[in-house]
C-alpha cells in the first residue's frame, strides 16, 4: 500500500515536474523575443550600413532605410560594450544628418527634416540628488528625440548634436524627472526625490488611485521577494503585516485555511472572511463549508482555496478596511475587501528570475506527559484509591503489565506468561517529524513599448510535521498587457494550479471517543503499545500508528483561472472596459478511515468521496470618466454593470463494510455498501450596478469619493436587492499655506468616511424547502433500501441582507521628509438583522432557523507606523510596526432576558464543544457583551476542608454545598476541585455558570525592521496579540487524575495529597469535570517572532563573471520564538475557526512548527 | 468631426453598457434560485409514488438513532432501574439521579422524537392539501407514527409542548401542554389512524386498524396503571382491546420459540403488532443500534461491541429466582459465559465474574446480532408486540376484578415460554387460577419487566404504578450483598446504590427531565416547567 500511495505521488511529481519545464521552455520562448540582446560592437571606420546590419543582427530589430540616402553617412567609429539598442543607434548617428525612430522591432532611418535649421550644441553639465551628492546612470534625453546619455561616476555629462531649442529630460529611478531647455552649459542640476510612497498606485476597486490620493482606509503590502518565496499562500503572509487585519489558523497543517478577520467580525456566523479580488476577479469565499461525507460529528480540515496562487506572483496586496472603500463591493464587502494584484511585466528586455529554497521544519513545541513509568505508577495509585488490584509492577528497571479484569491469570513476578514487558513509547515523536520542503520557480518578464508579458511557473513540495502529511503543488501563471492600437488595451492573465493535499490530521474533533485524531491520539495515548490481551473495546484498539497507517485523507485539486479585459479609450475624457473572468477548480478528496480507526470500525472500513467542481465568473461593464474640468477641480468616476455567477457542486459518495481493505482512498469498488448523496448544489447570482465619482479640488488639496451599488442577489426571496451607498471626504492638510512653516511635514491627511455594506454569505436556498434522501432511509421487510426523502431545514423565505453602517476617520502623516510616516484611524461599525443561525427548541425538529436578528458592534482604533531611521547610501533601517484595538459588543440579538447561569440575560448560547466530554457550551452571545464569551464555573483551588464549602441554609444551620456537576460529585470530598457557588444556594449546577472568559483580544499587533548594510539585509518581524484568552480543551484530558488518557508531567508531579496541599491539582481519581470551567481558560497572549531573515545580494563582479543578473541568497526562519503562556501547543489554534458559534477554542490543537529555509534568487 | 465621432462612440458604449448588462442579468431568471438535484413538495405530493418516499421519510425518522434505532432502548433499559451502564458520563442507570439530562440518549431521544414529529407534521399537511388518491391512509401512517413519539414523549418526559402543525419561523416557541393534554392527542391521533388505516397489512411494519387499537390499549393501560385500582381507563383499555381479540378472531398469535422472535431471520414474526425493518445498505443514521449498545466485547466478528452496558445483577437474579430455568432467561442475557467470535476462547461474566471489573454483568442478548458490521445492524426491532398486548390486558381484566380471563392471558404468554424449548421446560410454572387480584397484580408487574426487557418498554414499566412500585426495584437492587455506593469511589465497574424511597430522589426519577438545549431556547416554557427534581 505504501508502494501505491508512493507511485502515485511519484506520478504526480512528474506531471508536475513536466508542466514545469513545459513554463520554463515557454518562458525562454517568450525573452528570446524579448527586448534587445546586448550589443557588442568595436570598429574603426566602418560604413554606416555595415555597422547597423551588425546591430541588427545583434538585437534582433528590423533597420529600415533608403540605400540611396544611407551613402551620404560618414563612417563611424563604435565601441560598445554590453550597449542596448538606443545607446549603440546613438553612437552610429552621432554628426550624421540621419534622424531615426524605434517603433515595434523596427528601426526606420530617416534623413533630419530639413526644417530642423537650429544649430546643433554641444550640452553639458552636472546631476547631483537633493543632499548634492553627484548621482551616476541618470539619463539625459532630448525631448521626443531617442538621443540620450547617461551620466558618468561623478554626476557629469556631455550631449552632443543637440538642437538649440531642445528642451532636455533628466530621469533617474526614484527621482522626479527633471526638463530643462537645451544650452550648452547647465551647471549642476538638482533632482528631487519622488514622494515615492504618495505615488505607489493602490488598486481601489473597479480602479486605481494615487496613494496620495486615497479618502478610505486603505492598506497596502508588497510582499518582498524572500516572503513571497517562503510563504505558503498570501493569507498566511498577511499575518501581523496590517493593522487592524487578524490572521488565525484553524489548524498549523500544510493547506488548512487560514480565518482572516477585519477589524473584527461582523457577523455572529461562521463566515467572515473578507472578499478576495485576485486580478479583478472574485474569488468564493474562503469560509465556504467544505461538507464531510462522513456522519454530522466527523470535522473534516477546511482547506484553503488562495493555496493556488504562489505567493511569488504576487505584486501587491491592499486591505479595504472601511466602509467608504469597500462599499463598491456592496453586498460582499462588509468584511473587508483584500485585492490581490499579481505581478505585470515592464518594458524592456527579458528579466529572468529563478528561485530555489528549502525548508527544515520541526514541531515548535510538545507536551511534556508522562512517561511509562510514571504512567505505570499513576495508574496503579488509581487503583488503590479505588481499591481495585494494580495492573503495573516494576522489577528492576522493567515495567510489567498484568491485565487485571480479563480473566487472564493473576501476576507472577517468576512467570513471564502472566505479564507483559513493556517499552516506553513518546508517541509525539512517533506522530511527528522533522519535514523537508522544498520550493522552486522560475519567471521571466518584459516588453517592448506596446506589449509586456510575465510568466511564472513554481513548485511546492511541502512536507508536514505530522508524518505522512504534505502539499505538492505546481503553479502557473502568464499575464499579457499590450497596446492593440491607440486606443484599445488589452490585459489577459492566465493562472493555475495542481495540487495534491495529504492531511493526517483527521476528523472526529466531537466523536465519543478520545482517538478523534492524530493529536489527540499522540497526547493521550497509554505511553507505550497496549498488549492486545488488553484490548478490551475500540477505543483502545487506536493508536498514533492507527492514525499514521490506516488514515487517508487525499485531495487533488486543479484550477485554472483567467481574466481578460479591454480598454477602450472613447476620448480623452471617457473610457470604456469590459472584463470577463472566471475561476474553475476540480477538487477530488477521498477520506479513508481503517479499522483501527473507530469511524472505521464502526462500519468495517469507510471511504468518503467528495469531488467539488467550483466555478465562478464575472463579467464587468465599466464606463469611466476622467478630467480636469476647470483648473482648481478635476473629476474621475465610474459607472458599471457587473454580474457575478457562482456554482458550486459537491458529489458526495461513502463506502462501507470492505472485504479488503488495501486499496484506501481508491478502493470504493470494494465496498460492499455505497451510499450516493443528494448532490450539494450551490449557485448562487449576483447582479450589480455601481457608481463612483472622485471630485479632486485645487490639485487635490480637497478629495472626495462618492460611490454607490445595488446588488441583486440570489439567495434572497423577497428582499433581492440592497443599496450601498458610501461617501468619503480627505484633507491634505500639508498643502494648506499655513502648513508652509511647518517644513518637517510632508503629508498630514485628514480621511473621513461612512458607508454601507452588507453581507449575504449565507448558503444558498436558505429560503426554500426541499427535500433531501440523503438524511435517511427506510427499509422493507426484506431488509432492502429504501429511499426516503426528508426536509432537511426549516427554510425562512423572509431573510434580508445584514448591513453594516460604518463611520472612519483617519490621519495620513509624513515626517522628517518622509522619515516617518504612518496612519491612525479610528472606526465604528453597527451591523444590524444580522444574519445568524438561531438556535430553536428541538421541538421543531430542527435545531437552527436562519433569522436577521439583533446587532452587533465593533469600534476600534489602529496605528501604523514606518520609519527610515537610517538612510544612507551604504546602512538604511527601517522600522515599522501596527497596533489595532478592536472591542466588540453585542447590542441585542432578538431573545427576551432570560436566566443563563448566575445571570439574566439577553443571549443565546455558542454550539457544543465536544459531545461526550464537555457537556456544555462554551460561548455565550450576550448583549452588552463582547461575542463569545467563555461561559461556565468558577472553581477556587482545591477543598482542603470539608468547612470551606459550608453555606448557611434557609433554616440559619451551616450545611456543606453539594455539586450536581460532577459525575458521581453530590458530596464533594476533600481533595476534589472547589467551585464557587455563585448564587450561595448551596448546590453547585447550572445556575451558577458566569462570564469566565474573553476569547477576542484586547489588541493586535505587528512590528519588525530591515536593516541592510551594503549588500546585506536582515530582518525580523514580529507579531502578537495581548489580553486575549482561550480555552483549552485539551484539559479534559490532560489535567485529568482519572482515567486511562495519560496527563502532563507537571499535573502528575502536583496532584493533591494531604500532604501536598498547596496545589491547584485535584486528588487522584477525583471525577472528570465536564462542565467549562475557568480551569481550562487560559491566558493566551502571545509574542511570537514569526520571521527572521539574512539576505545578502552577490557581488556584481562576482555575478557578471557567470553572466547572472542580481542574486541574492539567504536564510529565512519561521517561528523561532514564541512568548506565551499558554500551555497548549500553539495560543492561536482555534479549533473551529469559521464557526461563529464556538471561538477560541483549542480542540485537539494541531501544533505548530518551527522552520529554518534556505534559498537563492538567481537573475538570469 | 472629432467631437461627432466622440459623442457618436459614447452612445454605442452606453448602449452597449446597457445591453451587456441587460444580457449579463436583466431577466429576472438570473437571479432566481434553481436548486436542481433536491425535491420539493410541488414535485413530491404529485403521485403516490414519490409521496411515500417522504413517508419513507418519517419512518426513517421513527427507526434512526434518535428513537428506536438507539436513544429510545438506551433511556428505557438503561434508566428504567433494572439496566446496569459502566460510570462515564451519561449514568443513565443511576436512575437519572446524577444524570443531569443535558446530554447524551435523553437530549438525543427528545431529538428524534421531535424530529420524527416535524417530518410527520410536513407530511400530513402536505398530503393533506394534496389530490392524491390514498391520501386518507398515508395521513393514517403518519399520523399513527407520531402517536408513538407522543406515547414516548407522555410517559417518558411528561408534559411536553405539542407541535401538531409543520414548524414555521413564526411559531417556534410553543408551551408546555400537561401531561393529559399530551396523552390525548396521542388518543385523537390513533383514533384517527384507526380510521385511515387499513384493516390488516401484510407486513406488520405498516400499522393497521389492529396497531391502532392495540395502541389505545396499551396508552389507557398506562394511564390507568398510574391512576391505580379505580380508574375509569381500565375499562377504556379493555373495549379497545376487545376489538384487537375480535380483529384477531379471538386467538393472539404468538411465536412458538420466544427465542426465534429475536432471531436476524426472523423478519415477519406472526407477533408483532408493529415493528420496524432495517437494513443493513441503510447507513445513514437508520440501522438497528441495539447490537453495538448491549452485545458484550468480541462477541460478534466483525462489529464493535462493548462491557458497558448490561443488566442489573440485581434484575437478572430475580428473574433467575422467580423462573429458574425459564427458557427466556437464556433468550435474553449473556451469562456466565460466552464465546469470543474470533478465537472461541471462553470469556466469562456474571456470575461466574463477581468482583467489580469489566464483565461483571450479565449482558443483554435480544438485539445480539452475530452478523453485525462495525455498528450496523439490521435486526427487526419489535415497537409492540402480542404477548406485550395479552399481558397488559391480563392486567387490565385483573383491575376490572376478571382474574381468571386475566389468568388465561398470562398463561398464554408463560406456556409459550416454557415450550421455546424440547422438552418443555418447567418454568415459567402457570399462574393458578385461584391467584387473588394483589398477587396476581404483583405478578403481571414483574412478568412484564421480565418478557419485554432490553425491548424500549423497562422504563414505563418500572414506573407505571408510581413510586411505590418503582421502589421495589431499587430495593431489591440495594439488597444486592455487594451493591456499593457507585459515585463514591473511582471503580468505574461498580454496581450503584439506587436512590431509596426519599420524595426528592423517588420523584425525580419519575420522569426525564427536559433537555437544557429545549429549555434554553423555547422562550414559551418557563424553568418552572422543567420537571421535578432537575
Amino acid at each position: 500500500m505504501v508502494n501505491r500511495i508512493l507511485y502515485a505521488h511519484r506520478k504526480v511529481l512528474m506531471i508536475m515536474k513536466l508542466t514545469f519545464i513545459l513554463i520554463v521552455f515557454i518562458m525562454f520562448q517568450a525573452s528570446a523575443e524579448g527586448y534587445a540582446q546586448k550589443i557588442n560592437i568595436t570598429a574603426q571606420n566602418v560604413s554606416l550600413e555595415k555597422a547597423l546590419k551588425k546591430i541588427g543582427k545583434q538585437s534582433g530589430y528590423d533597420i529600415f532605410y533608403n540605400s540611396s540616402l544611407i551613402h551620404k553617412a560618414k563612417l563611424v567609429n563604435i565601441n560598445l560594450k554590453d550597449a542596448n539598442l538606443i545607446e549603440a543607434l546613438n553612437q552610429c548617428f552621432s554628426g550624421q544628418p540621419f534622424s531615426y525612430t524605434v517603433d515595434d522591432k523596427t528601426v526606420v532611418i530617416k534623413e533630419k527634416s530639413p526644417n530642423i535649421q537650429m544649430a546643433l550644441i554641444q550640452v553639458k553639465g552636472k546631476v547631483v540628488d537633493e543632499k548634492g551628492n553627484p548621482l551616476l546612470g541618470v539619463t539625459v534625453k532630448i525631448k521626443q528625440s531617442q538621443q540620450a546619455v547617461s551620466t558618468n561616476s561623478v554626476g557629469e555629462f556631455v550631449l552632443t548634436n543637440v538642437p538649440s531649442d531642445a528642451i532636455l529630460q533628466f530621469s533617474f529611478i526614484g527621482y522626479q524627472t527633471k526638463e530643462l531647455p537645451a544650452k550648452s552649459n547647465l551647471g549642476t542640476i538638482q533632482l528631487e526625490l519622488i514622494n515615492a510612497k504618495l505615488n505607489e498606485v493602490v488598486v481601489v476597486g473597479y480602479g486605481t488611485t494615487k496613494k496620495g490620493d486615497l479618502t478610505g482606509a486603505i492598506s497596502s503590502l508588497k510582499p518582498t521577494e524572500t516572503e513571497g518565496e517562503t510563504f505558503t499562500s498570501v493569507d498566511r503572509l498577511l499575518q501581523g503585516k496590517i493593522a487592524g487585519v487578524d490572521v488565525s489558523t484553524t489548524t498549523a497543517q500544510p493547506g488548512a485555511a487560514v480565518s482572516v478577520i477585519i477589524r473584527g467580525a461582523n457577523s455572529l456566523r461562521g463566515d467572515n472572511q473578507p472578499l478576495y479580488v485576485i486580478d479583478n476577479v472574485p474569488q468564493q469565499s474562503t469560509g465556504a463549508t467544505q461538507p464531510s461525507p462522513f456522519s454530522s460529528s466527523d470535522i473534516q480540515t477546511a482547506q484553503d482555496p488562495l493555496v493556488s496562487l504562489n505567493p511569488e506572483d504576487i505584486e501587491s496586496i491592499d486591505v479595504l478596511k472601511d466602509a467608504s472603500a469597500t462599499a463598491i463591493y456592496g453586498s460582499r464587502g462588509a468584511n473587508g475587501v483584500i485585492i490581490i494584484t499579481t505581478k505585470k511585466g515592464k518594458k524592456g528586455r527579458a528579466k529572468i528570475n529563478a528561485s530555489y529554497n528549502t525548508t527544515v521544519s520541526s514541531i515548535a513545541r510538545k507536551r511534556d506527559l508522562l512517561d511509562a513509568s510514571d504512567y505505570a505508577k499513576y495508574q496503579n495509585a488509581q487503583n488503590v484509591a479505588g481499591g481495585t488490584p494494580v495492573s503495573y509492577y516494576f522489577a528492576g528497571n522493567q515495567i510489567r503489565y498484568n491485565p487485571v479484569g480479563t480473566g487472564a491469570p493473576a501476576y507472577n513476578p517468576s512467570d513471564p506468561s502472566t505479564y507483559n514487558v513493556l517499552q516506553d513509547i513518546d508517541w509525539q515523536n512517533v506522530a511527528y517529524q522533522t519535514a523537508v520542503s522544498e520550493n522552486a520557480a522560475l519567471s521571466a518578464s518584459g516588453g517592448s513599448d506596446n506589449t509586456t508579458y510575465y510568466l511564472s511557473g513554481g513548485f511546492k513540495n511541502n512536507q508536514g510535521i505530522a508524518r505522512g502529511s504534505g502539499l505538492k503543488i505546481g503553479t502557473f501563471r502568464a499575464t499579457l498587457i499590450s497596446k492593440l492600437t491607440d486606443r484599445l488595451d488589452l490585459n489577459l492573465v492566465m493562472g493555475g494550479s495542481m495540487q495534491k493535499n495529504n492531511m493526517s490530521q483527521g476528523g472526529d474533533n466531537l466523536r465519543g471517543t478520545g482517538n478523534g485524531n492524530l493529536t489527540r491520539n499522540a497526547l493521550s495515548s497509554q505511553p507505550f503499545l497496549l498488549p492486545s490481551l488488553a484490548i478490551a473495546n475500540d477505543e483502545n484498539r487506536t493508536s498514533v500508528y492507527s492514525w499514521l497507517n490506516d488514515y487517508d485523507d487525499i485531495t487533488t485539486t486543479d484550477n485554472f483561472n483567467s481574466s481578460l479585459s479591454l480598454k477602450y479609450k472613447i476620448s480623452d475624457a471617457f473610457y470604456y472596459s469590459v472584463r470577463l473572468g472566471g475561476v474553475d477548480t476540480y477538487s477530488d478528496r477521498a477520506r479513508w478511515f481503517g479499522t483501527s480507526l473507530f469511524p472505521g470500525y464502526a462500519t468495517n472500513g469507510n471511504l468518503g468521496i467528495a469531488n467539488t467542481h467550483n466555478d465562478n465568473y464575472t463579467i464587468e461593464n465599466i464606463l469611466g470618466f476622467n478630467k480636469q474640468i476647470t483648473p482648481i477641480f478635476k473629476f474621475d468616476g465610474i459607472l458599471g454593470a457587473t454580474y457575478d455567477d457562482y456554482n458550486s457542486l459537491i458529489n458526495i459518495v461513502t463506502g462501507s463494510n470492505f472485504n479488503i481493505y488495501s486499496l484506501t482512498t481508491d478502493g470504493l469498488a470494494l465496498a460492499n455498501v455505497v451510499n450516493v448523496a443528494t448532490p450539494i448544489q450551490s449557485d448562487y447570482q449576483i447582479g450589480s450596478f455601481l457608481g463612483r465619482g472622485n471630485f479632486d479640488l485645487y490639485d487635490g488639496k480637497y478629495l472626495a469619493t462618492v460611490s454607490f451599488r445595488a446588488d441583486g442577489s440570489s439567495k434572497f426571496q423577497k428582499q433581492k436587492w440592497g443599496y450601498f451607498p458610501a461617501v468619503a471626504l480627505a484633507w491634505k492638510i500639508d498643502q494648506e499655506d499655513f502648513m508652509k512653516q511647518f517644513s518637517f511635514v510632508d503629508q498630514l491627511k485628514l480621511r473621513v468616511g461612512w458607508g454601507i455594506t452588507g453581507n449575504q454569505s449565507i448558503a444558498p436556498y436558505s429560503t426554500i424547502s426541499d427535500y433531501t434522501t440523503s438524511n435517511g432511509s427506510y427499509a422493507d421487510s426484506n431488509g432492502n433500501k429504501l429511499i426516503a426523502a426528508n426536509t432537511t431545514a426549516l427554510a425562512n423565505p423572509d431573510l434580508k441582507w445584514e448591513t453594516t453602517e460604518s463611520y472612519n476617520l483617519g490621519l495620513d502623516f509624513a515626517f522628517l521628509k518622509n522619515r516617518i510616516s504612518g496612519s491612525i484611524d479610528v472606526y465604528r461599525k453597527n451591523t444590524t438583522n444580522l444574519l445568524l443561525d438561531k438556535s430553536i427548541p428541538p421541538t421543531n425538529g430542527f435545531t437552527d432557523l436562519l433569522v436577521n436578528e439583533g446587532s452587533l458592534r465593533n469600534q476600534g482604533v489602529e496605528l501604523a507606523l514606518s520609519g527610515d531611521v537610517i538612510r544612507t547610501s551604504t546602512v538604511k533601517l527601517t522600522i515599522s510596526g501596527n497596533i489595532a484595538a478592536n472591542r466588540a459588543k453585542i447590542l441585542s440579538v432578538g431573545q427576551p432576558p432570560a436566566q443563563f447561569g448566575a445571570n439574566t440575560l439577553s443571549a443565546f448560547a455558542g454550539g457544543p464543544v465536544g459531545q461526550s466530554f464537555y457537556e456544555d457550551n462554551a460561548n455565550i452571545f450576550a448583549v452588552g457583551y463582547a461575542p463569545g464569551m467563555f461561559y461556565g464555573y468558577k472553581t477556587d483551588g482545591i477543598i482542603q476542608n470539608l468547612n470551606d464549602i459550608t453555606y448557611t441554609a434557609a433554616d440559619g444551620t451551616k450545611k456543606t454545598e453539594t455539586y450536581s456537576i460532577i459525575s458521581g460529585g453530590a458530596t464533594p470530598k476533600v481533595g476534589d476541585v472547589k467551585f464557587v457557588d455563585v448564587n450561595g444556594d448551596g448546590v453547585v449546577n447550572a445556575n451558577d455558570r458566569t462570564f469566565i472568559g474573553n476569547p477576542n483580544p484586547n489588541f493586535t499587533y505587528g512590528f519588525g525592521y530591515s536593516l541592510s548594510y551594503k549588500k546585506f539585509t536582515m530582518s525580523t518581524t514580529f507579531y502578537g496579540e495581548a489580553g486575549v484568552q482561550r480555552l483549552n480543551a485539551n484539559d479534559y484530558f490532560e489535567n485529568q487524575t482519572i482515567g486511562t488518557y495519560n496527563i502532563k508531567q507537571s499535573v502528575y508531579n502536583s496532584i493533591w495529597t494531604p500532604q501536598n496541599t498547596n496545589t491547584t491539582t485535584p486528588r487522584i481519581g477525583a471525577s472528570a469535570i465536564t462542565v467549562i470551567t475557568d480551569r481550562v481558560i487560559e491566558d493566551a497572549s502571545f509574542l511570537r517572532m514569526s520571521d527572521l531573515t539574512f539576505s545578502y545580494v552577490l557581488p556584481d563582479n562576482f555575478t557578471n563573471k557567470l553572466k547572472l543578473g542580481r542574486t541574492n541568497v539567504f536564510i529565512t526562519g519561521k517561528n523561532l520564538l514564541l512568548f506565551t503562556k499558554y500551555t497548549g501547543y500553539d495560543p492561536e489554534v482555534n479549533s473551529f475557526g469559521f464557526d461563529g458559534s464556538r471561538q477560541g477554542i483549542d480542540w485537539n490543537g494541531f501544533p505548530n512548527a518551527k522552520s529554518l529555509i534556505i534559498g537563492i534568487n538567481v537573475g538570469l | 468631426m472629432l467631437g461627432f465621432k466622440n459623442i457618436v462612440m459614447k452612445k454605442i458604449l452606453l448602449s452597449l453598457l446597457i445591453i451587456g448588462s441587460c444580457v449579463n442579468f436583466s431577466c429576472k431568471n438570473a437571479l432566481l434560485e434553481n436548486p436542481v438535484y433536491t425535491l420539493n413538495q410541488q414535485t413530491l405530493f404529485t403521485d403516490a409514488a414519490s409521496a411515500q418516499l417522504a413517508l419513507n421519510g418519517c419512518y426513517a425518522y421513527l427507526s434512526a438513532q434518535g428513537v428506536y434505532g438507539q436513544a429510545l432502548f438506551m433511556v428505557s433499559e438503561m434508566g428504567s432501574g433494572i439496566g446496569w451502564m459502566k460510570k462515564t458520563g451519561d449514568e443513565l442507570s443511576s436512575l437519572n439521579i446524577i444524570a443531569s439530562g443535558g446530554q447524551g440518549s435523553v437530549v438525543q431521544l427528545w431529538d428524534g422524537l421531535y424530529q420524527t414529529i416535524a417530518q410527520c407534521n410536513i407530511f400530513i399537511d402536505a398530503a393533506g392539501k394534496s389530490s392524491l388518491s390514498n391520501k386518507t391512509n398515508l395521513i393514517a401512517q403518519a399520523t399513527f407514527i407520531r402517536a408513538l413519539c407522543y406515547y414516548n414523549l407522555a410517559f417518558i418526559y411528561g408534559g411536553v409542548p405539542l407541535k401538531i402543525a409543520p414548524p414555521t419561523p413564526a411559531t417556534t416557541d410553543v408551551p408546555k401542554s400537561t401531561k393529559q393534554q399530551v396523552i390525548n392527542q396521542v388518543v385523537a391521533d390513533l383514533l384517527v389512524a384507526e380510521a385511515g388505516l387499513n384493516a390488516t397489512e401484510s407486513d406488520s411494519s405498516v400499522p393497521s386498524k389492529i396497531a391502532a387499537d392495540a395502541m389505545l390499549a396499551k396508552v389507557y393501560f398506562l394511564v390507568a396503571s398510574g391512576e391505580g385500582a379505580g380508574s375509569a381507563s381500565w375499562a377504556i383499555a379493555k373495549t379497545y382491546g376487545t376489538k384487537v381479540f375480535e380483529a384477531l378472531g379471538g386467538t393472539v398469535p404468538l411465536e412458538s420459540n420466544y427465542a426465534e422472535l429475536f432471531d436476524v431471520n426472523n423478519r415477519t414474526s406472526k407477533e408483532s403488532i408493529f415493528k420496524l425493518n432495517y437494513s443493513a445498505l441503510g447507513l445513514n443514521q437508520d440501522f438497528n443500534k441495539g447490537s453495538w449498545s448491549f452485545s458484550p466485547v468480541s462477541s460478534t466478528l466483525k462489529g464493535t461491541n462493548f462491557d458497558n452496558k448490561g443488566s442489573s445483577r440485581a434484575f437478572y437474579s430475580y428473574f433467575k429466582t422467580q423462573h429458574p430455568g425459564d427458557p427466556r432467561i437464556a433468550a435474553t442475557f449473556f451469562q456466565v459465559n460466552y464465546p469470543n467470535a474470533a478465537t472461541g476462547a471462553t470469556i466469562n461474566v456474571y456470575p461466574t465474574v463477581t468482583t467489580y471489573i469489566q464483565n461483571a454483568y450479565p449482558f443483554f442478548k435480544k438485539y445480539y446480532d452475530p452478523n453485525q458490521v462495525g455498528q450496523i445492524s439490521n435486526k427487526t426491532y419489535y415497537v409492540y408486540r402480542y404477548a406485550d398486548f395479552l399481558l397488559l390486558m391480563a392486567d387490565v381484566e385483573n383491575e376490572l376484578g376478571n382474574t381468571s380471563t386475566a389468568v388465561t392471558y398470562v398463561n398464554q404468554v408463560l406456556t409459550r415460554a416454557r415450550n421455546s424449548v424440547t422438552p418443555a421446560a418447567a418454568q415459567p410454572a402457570n399462574v393458578v387460577s385461584t391467584i387473588d387480584q394483589a398477587d396476581l397484580r404483583q405478578f403481571i408487574f414483574d412478568e412484564r419487566l421480565f418478557e419485554l426487557s432490553e425491548e424500549g418498554h423497562s422504563f414505563m414499566e418500572a414506573r407505571r404504578r408510581g413510586t411505590a412500585w418503582l421502589s421495589q426495584i431499587t430495593t431489591r437492587n440495594n439488597a444486592q450483598a455487594d451493591a456499593i455506593a457507585g459515585f463514591a469511589t473511582s471503580n468505574n465497574w461498580t454496581e450503584y446504590l439506587l436512590p431509596t424511597l426519599t420524595i426528592g430522589n423517588i420523584t425525580k426519577a419519575m420522569l426525564m427531565p427536559i433537555p437544557p438545549s429545549e429549555l434554553n431556547t423555547n422562550t414559551a416554557l418557563k424553568a418552572s416547567d422543567q420537571n421535578p427534581g432537575y
